[in-house]
């Protein structure tokens, strides 16, 4: 499959986002972009904002949307335009918690990155509202609930997102699911 | 040879004056058990230590560039963003209490952590390490820069792929490693030393302590072991087309063997230290008393 | 004592029990009540999951987006100052102008990953690449390190237009000095396969390779 390339890409986006925007966005034309970002921020400030918990999630978002632009002549179409800037959005996410983590020495299958930084206290308040229930959550727990409950990957796919294994990310994504039932109402 | 852009974004900034006036000049007060984080992209961290419970910062960087200093559950954390487009670079002098733990990480950093007394941790890609003191984990690490570590106590960490590391009257468990750059250890008290290099010689001058565990390995350096005294050690030296040369009298040592990497064993006195030392194509040398004499740097 | 079935009960809600062991959760289900509240209460959790609100942030942030947008790319060295005159060097206008020539972004199709497609014009990052395993003895070659090299270098060499051209340089030289010892070790491995420090010493040299592509291949994600 071909490349989008810079002009006369159309053929190549599917019907589902404006036929010209992207185009015009990948073609360079930052009001066409300009609208892209309106369209998806929503849904990118939320992503973000739950995967980090709040943190630098506005300056995450921001680079999002800068790495959007960058790479968007590589973006060939062959998803929707949406799931295609949703896994970018991941991925800035995920860079962005490696690059504050110590560095491993050693070949692990990324396991303790989950354990390494401190779980913000547990509370007992059954009133507190999901979604802060979500931002309490340990790292690891959260961006796999996010990812697999919230945004609808596989197991498989966080496993390479993430560099775990599949069993890594089953197993968090019960822990967070048993954490998280308590704050239901 | 800069190329256009560059080119052009050099005429259209000023040059900064030497000595300017700081851009930011913050004192924020911080209670016992805080940690501080300075992330930065770019510039030179120096960070001093006085007994108030206060950090001051003082930056100094383009108008278009904002220091944000932000207080949190864990401690205070220090970052730049540019106001409006890239971020350009921050000169950061920070003074802050010597119990608190220190980070520092960015990219093209010169970073110089003095008096701290609490854990230690700097990272750059670009530019040198300076740390001097420092109580518990320490961990020194540059690609392109020489990093040096002095008056450190703890499990010290110090890494720099291309330039020289220099750990020098340090105490505790020492991991140094290099691909390009020479190790200097000198002054150290340690049970436990792991040096490693690919093409950099490696100079060792400490105690080796009883039951104490010492490696040494390069391929294309020398490894130089300076030693006080008559220690107790038992020593294993493997080279493949190297040399060993000692000024010591070492029992069961047959030089002989000592070639193609066979391993060959010899011991010091009641040979309680277990002391290794490979390396591929250097040579080997056991000296009494000091080996780094004046060589030059 | 904890019940088996309720860490099994995430894999039932998302099919992904074998069919025996669905049926063994199902029968378990029907007379444990711990069991079934869990699953009740998980049920509830994805499902509200899926359900939750989207928002756009509370100020908008085009303003801090529209100036980091640029149509061209800059392959600018950031200047190296030298150690001795470091002190506020990196104020000096050469830095910051290279700071942002660094931020400049690529908008245009010059950086492409694609399979087959128009390479970059810079030499592949892992110049001298390790002698084929082909020709090792059996014992030598290790498929899964292989593997590992390889991944990381496709990696960094689709990454390393994000890195200016000094740290690529120093991140090649030092590649190649590993390089080298791993090849200096090979060849005196041909000459004497069995021996174990030659075997060692090797092995610690993949490991250093493994180990500098991990750090290098960190390096291209957090500059993108």
């Amino acid at each position: 499959m071909e490349a989008l390339a810079l002009r006369s890409p159309v053929e190549a986006i599917p019907a589902a986002e404006p036929l010209s925007d992207v185009a015009r966005a990948a073609a360079g034309d930052v009001r066409a972009f300009e609208q892209l970002y309106r369209t998806h921020l929503p849904r990118v400030n939320s992503l973000v904002r739950r995967m980090t918990a709040g943190r630098d999630a506005d300056e995450l978002t921001q680079d999002v949307f800068v790495r959007v632009w960058q790479k968007l002549a590589t973006f060939r179409g062959d998803s929707s335009f949406t799931t295609w800037l949703h896994r970018l959005a991941v991925n800035v996410v995920i860079e962005r918690f490696r690059t504050d983590q110590v560095r491993r020495a050693r070949m692990h299958d990324g396991e303790d990155i989950f354990e390494m930084l401190p779980a913000p206290a547990q509370t007992r308040d059954i009133g507190m509202d999901f979604e802060a229930a979500l931002e309490k959550l340990p790292d690891g727990a959260r961006q796999i609930f996010v990812l697999h409950d919230v945004e609808g990957y596989k197991h498989h796919e966080i496993a390479t997102m993430l560099e775990i294994s599949a069993g890594t990310s089953k197993a968090q994504l019960h822990r967070a699911r048993m954490m998280l039932r308590r704050h239901l109402k | 040879m800069f190329p256009a852009a560059l080119a052009i974004a050099l005429t259209l900034t000023q040059p900064a004056p030497r000595q300017a006036a700081p851009q930011t000049d913050e004192t924020v007060a911080v209670q016992r058990g805080a940690r501080l984080a300075i992330n930065n992209f770019a510039g030179e961290v120096i960070v001093r230590t006085w007994d108030k419970d206060a950090v001051r910062v003082i930056a100094r960087h383009q108008t278009r560039t904002q220091v944000r200093i932000r207080p949190g559950s864990a401690g205070l954390s220090i970052s730049a963003s540019g106001t409006m487009g890239p971020q350009g670079s921050v000169d950061y002098e920070i003074t802050a209490p010597a119990w608190m733990p220190v980070r520092v990480e960015g990219t093209y950093n010169f970073v110089t952590i003095e008096g701290a007394q609490a854990e230690v941790f700097a990272n750059t890609v670009r530019g040198d390490v300076i740390i001097k003191g420092g109580t518990g984990v320490i961990t020194a690490k540059s690609v392109e820069g020489e990093v040096q570590v002095d008056g450190a106590r703890g499990k010290v960490t110090v890494s720099s792929v291309n330039e020289k590391v220099r750990i020098t009257n340090t105490s505790g468990d020492i991991s140094a490693d290099s691909v390009n750059g020479s190790i200097t250890m000198t002054g150290i008290e340690s049970k436990s030393v792991d040096a490693s290099s690919v093409n950099g010689t490696i100079i060792y001058e400490g105690t080796l302590a009883d039951g104490g565990h010492y490696s040494f390995g390069t391929h294309n350096g020398d490894v130089a072991l300076g030693l006080a005294d008559s220690p107790n050690a038992t020593f294993t030296f493997r080279t493949y087309q190297g040399r060993i040369n000692t000024d010591f009298t070492l029992d069961g040592y047959r030089p002989e063997d000592a070639k193609r990497g066979r391993r060959v064993t010899a011991t010091l006195g009641n040979g309680s230290a277990d002391v290794s030392v490979e390396t591929f194509g250097g040579s080997i040398r056991l000296r009494k008393g000091t080996v780094a004499r004046s060589r030059g740097k | 004592m904890t019940d088996k079935w309720i860490d099994r009960l995430s894999e039932y809600i998302d099919d992904e029990l074998t069919h025996d062991e669905r049926a063994q959760l199902e029968a378990h289900l029907s007379t444990c009540r711990e069991c079934a509240d869990t699953l009740e209460d998980l049920r509830a959790v994805v499902s509200r999951a899926g359900n939750l609100p989207t928002r756009a942030p509370e100020t908008d942030l085009w303003p801090g987006i529209e100036p980091r947008l640029s149509s061209g790319r800059s392959d600018a060295v950031l200047p190296f100052q030298a150690r001795g005159s470091r002190r506020f060097s990196f104020t000096a206008p050469q830095l910051v102008a290279a700071g942002l020539a660094l931020m400049l972004m690529s908008g245009g199709g010059v950086w492409v990953l694609q399979h087959g497609g128009r390479a970059t014009s810079m030499p592949p990052i892992a110049a001298t690449a390790d002698p084929g395993t082909a020709a090792l003895p059996a014992g030598l070659s290790d498929p899964r390190y292989d593997e590992a090299i390889a991944d990381l270098e496709q990696a960094l060499e689709a990454g390393r237009s994000e890195l200016d051209a000094t740290t690529i340089q120093i991140l090649e030289a030092n590649l190649a000095v590993i390089d080298k010892a791993i090849d200096d070790s090979r060849q005196a491995l041909d000459a004497d396969p069995a021996n174990v420090y030659l075997n060692n010493h090797l092995a610690d040299a993949r490991q250093r390779k493994l180990a500098l592509l991990r750090r290098a291949t960190a390096l291209v994600a957090t500059k993108g």
